[in-house]
């Protein structure tokens, strides 16, 4: 119920957030974010009531239990995209992709088993690589080294 | 008419034709299925390898790829919970149950033979009825597109039957990150924040990787603990017939959908991606076990796998006889028609009939040679990701995510846009905020702003200009949807409970 709770205002401040950008916008720009605003704010209102009048259905709390996992995993995921750009597309996914598969591992790490997926990441990416940029000539991101 | 079908014929009954077509079903149920890779990019991506061909070989090989990549969205709706491209939104409610349940080789045979189903009989309209179709095309104005997008906004009230204030206020979330970025008419900046990049609007595709990818490796991650991402499943002895049958026993829920698929398709800017959910949604009310869908139903994949594919065939309706695309992916290959000095319009058919009855053809054995295949790759992509470990399939999903997103506009920002909304989609699904009615609002936002202030302007020459969205007997029928759909799941419930109740006083009489 907390959780609802806690949304719903979010979701009143983020409507009360928007109001006031509309305001020096032209008539035909602004009437239809207008409605939705007005829509956004009824609606997460009725919300906040409801947790009032009939308790929440929320069935998950609001903080995951694996956080230790989950964080790590955003930052690695974040660093990544940007790597990209600096070291290209081949070597920033090789590092990453390791990274976390590292991390994710639920047995011991051992040497074997991260230069096997080191291989096997650099195999299916240079084959990625090949297929998409080289025959495709889908753009990848690409940076100082490939 | 039937003398240009059996010469068509003759075209596509080559080893050489046939060989295309296969190719091009291979590669566009890999597009498909990977999350990013759009139909309209796969079949872009691919007209410069249609440039030697001649026209009608070149249609042939462009029409596969589309067929199948729409079907490939299935692939990974079903095992990952993302959807591979907007046409598949609505497979991930039942499709990815289903897999969880170890019946995920089941679910895509569904999928293939409701695909196969929907794509014949989007080809059987177009090339009966493309005519009278494209004329009711064109009464729709910017009043009925309006309207046409609250109906699919209604579909919330199904979708979130748990709790439909949480669906409406995802909705509302996703209509309002559609108007992020230049407005379509005025041309006013809103809601960047003093972000130059956030002035090309908030990309569809990227919010969808973001909305459904992001929060499914995140639940892999924060579920480390299992080895496998899937319930590894047990082979059932004769699958293949088995499902076949009974997926053919539901004709019903097969021709609505089909039907749904291709009408929506018709509209311009409509497209699969609206197709399926109407489609979901069409068959949960009719349905006598409503209960029963998001939980792994087979009806519930059918409706928007048969929809989805009906599309293809749909979309090309306006597009021969009218010269409009009715998607994104029609309008490229209207691109590939004038290439070919094909210009596409009502004397297409009279000029050039063997062109375009050999291509309508093709797609229609096109459509059955996608049972064959899929069966295939879609054994073999299922027992892959069953096997794979989730230290493994996490990182994966990362790195599609990642390539996908970078991909439709070779633009770094959009990625940490994509990675930004994944984690508030993860947030927002914890609090049983699901990405389906995001996503919606997000798909009908643009529908829904254009015919909104177009209608507004044309309202102008009348005394009030509100009244242009009553005027046209097409928008009333559209608001009776509208009414119907919102309303339903209500009825639905106190029905419910007064069948409950009758039932429970002759059990104890």
């Amino acid at each position: 119920m907390k959780a609802d709770r806690i949304a719903s205002i979010t979701f009143i401040a983020v409507a009360l957030l928007f109001w006031p950008q509309t305001g020096d916008l032209q008539y035909n720009c602004s009437i239809f974010p207008r409605l939705l605003i007005i829509f956004l704010f009824l609606l997460s209102a009725g919300l906040l009531v409801q947790t009032f009048l009939v308790g929440s259905h929320a069935t998950a709390s609001f903080l995951p239990t694996n956080l230790p996992y989950i964080i790590p995993s955003v930052i690695v995921a974040f660093f990544w995209i940007f790597l990209l750009d600096i070291l290209g597309f081949i070597v920033s996914s090789v590092m990453c992709l390791t990274a976390l598969t590292f991390f994710l591992d639920l047995q011991k790490p051992t040497c074997k088993r991260t230069i096997s997926s080191i291989v096997v990441y650099s195999l299916m990416l240079f084959f990625f690589w090949l297929i998409f940029h080289r025959f495709l000539l889908v753009p990848l991101p690409t940076g100082y080294l490939i | 008419m039937l003398e240009s079908i059996a010469v068509s014929f003759s075209h596509i009954f080559t080893v050489k034709v046939i060989l295309m077509i296969i190719a091009g079903l291979f590669g566009g149920l890999i597009a498909g299925a990977l999350p990013g890779l759009t139909a309209t990019m796969a079949v872009a991506l691919l007209v410069p390898f249609t440039f030697t061909m001649s026209p009608t070989e070149g249609l042939i090989v462009l029409g596969a790829i589309y067929m199948a990549c729409i079907y490939g969205g299935a692939f990974s709706a079903i095992l990952v919970n993302t959807p591979g491209t907007p046409s598949s939104i609505g497979t991930t409610f039942d499709g990815f149950p289903m897999a969880k349940k170890g019946e995920g080789e089941r679910a895509i045979l569904i999928a293939t033979f409701s695909s196969a189903y929907g794509g014949i009989i989007g080809v059987i309209f177009l090339l009966f009825l493309s005519p009278p179709l494209a004329s009711v095309a064109l009464k729709f104005g910017p009043p009925e597109y309006f309207w046409m997008a609250v109906f699919g906004i209604t579909i919330i009230s199904s979708l979130a039957s748990k709790n439909v204030l949480k669906g409406f206020i995802g909705g509302a979330i996703g209509l309002l990150i559609s108007t992020i970025g230049i407005a379509p008419i005025g041309g006013d900046v809103r809601f960047t924040g003093g972000f130059p990049q956030l002035q090309g609007g908030i990309e569809l595709i990227v919010a969808l990787i973001g909305f459904f990818c992001i929060p499914e490796a995140l639940t892999m991650i924060s579920n480390r603990t299992q080895k496998f991402h899937l319930t590894e499943a047990k082979h059932k002895g004769g699958i293949l017939l088995k499902t076949f049958f009974a997926v053919m026993k539901r004709q019903g829920n097969l021709l609505r959908s089909s039907i749904l698929g291709t009408i929506v398709g018709i509209l311009p800017g409509a497209g699969g991606s609206v197709a399926n959910l109407v489609a979901y949604n069409e068959a949960l009310r009719v349905s006598k076990t409503p209960e029963k869908f998001g939980t792994g139903t087979a009806d519930g994949i059918i409706a928007t796998e048969a929809s989805n594919n009906a599309v293809v065939g749909g979309g090309m309706i306006p597009l021969v006889t009218l010269g409009i695309p009715g998607a994104p992916p029609d309008a490229v290959i209207y691109g590939v028609l004038l290439l070919h000095g094909l210009r596409p319009g009502p004397e297409l058919f009279t000029t050039h009939s063997e062109v375009v009855y050999t291509f309508i053809m093709s797609l229609f054995v096109a459509t059955l040679l996608m049972i064959p295949v899929g069966v295939i790759a879609g054994r073999v992509l299922h027992r892959t990701v069953v096997r794979l470990p989730i230290r493994f399939l996490a990182p994966i999903i990362f790195f599609l995510t990642i390539i996908g997103s970078y991909s439709i506009r070779n633009n770094i920002t959009d990625v940490y846009i994509m990675l930004t909304l994944g984690i508030i989609g993860y947030v927002l699904k914890r609090l049983d905020f699901h990405p389906g009615p995001i996503t919606l609002g997000l798909i009908l936002g643009p529908i829904g702003e254009m015919g909104f202030v177009q209608a507004l302007l044309m309202g102008q020459i009348l005394p009030n200009k509100w009244m242009i969205f009553f005027i046209n007997p097409l928008s009333w029928m559209l608001i009776a949807m509208s009414l119907l759909s919102l309303c339903w799941p209500l009825f639905m419930k106190r029905f419910s409970k007064r069948w409950k109740i009758k039932e429970m006083t002759v059990d104890e009489s």
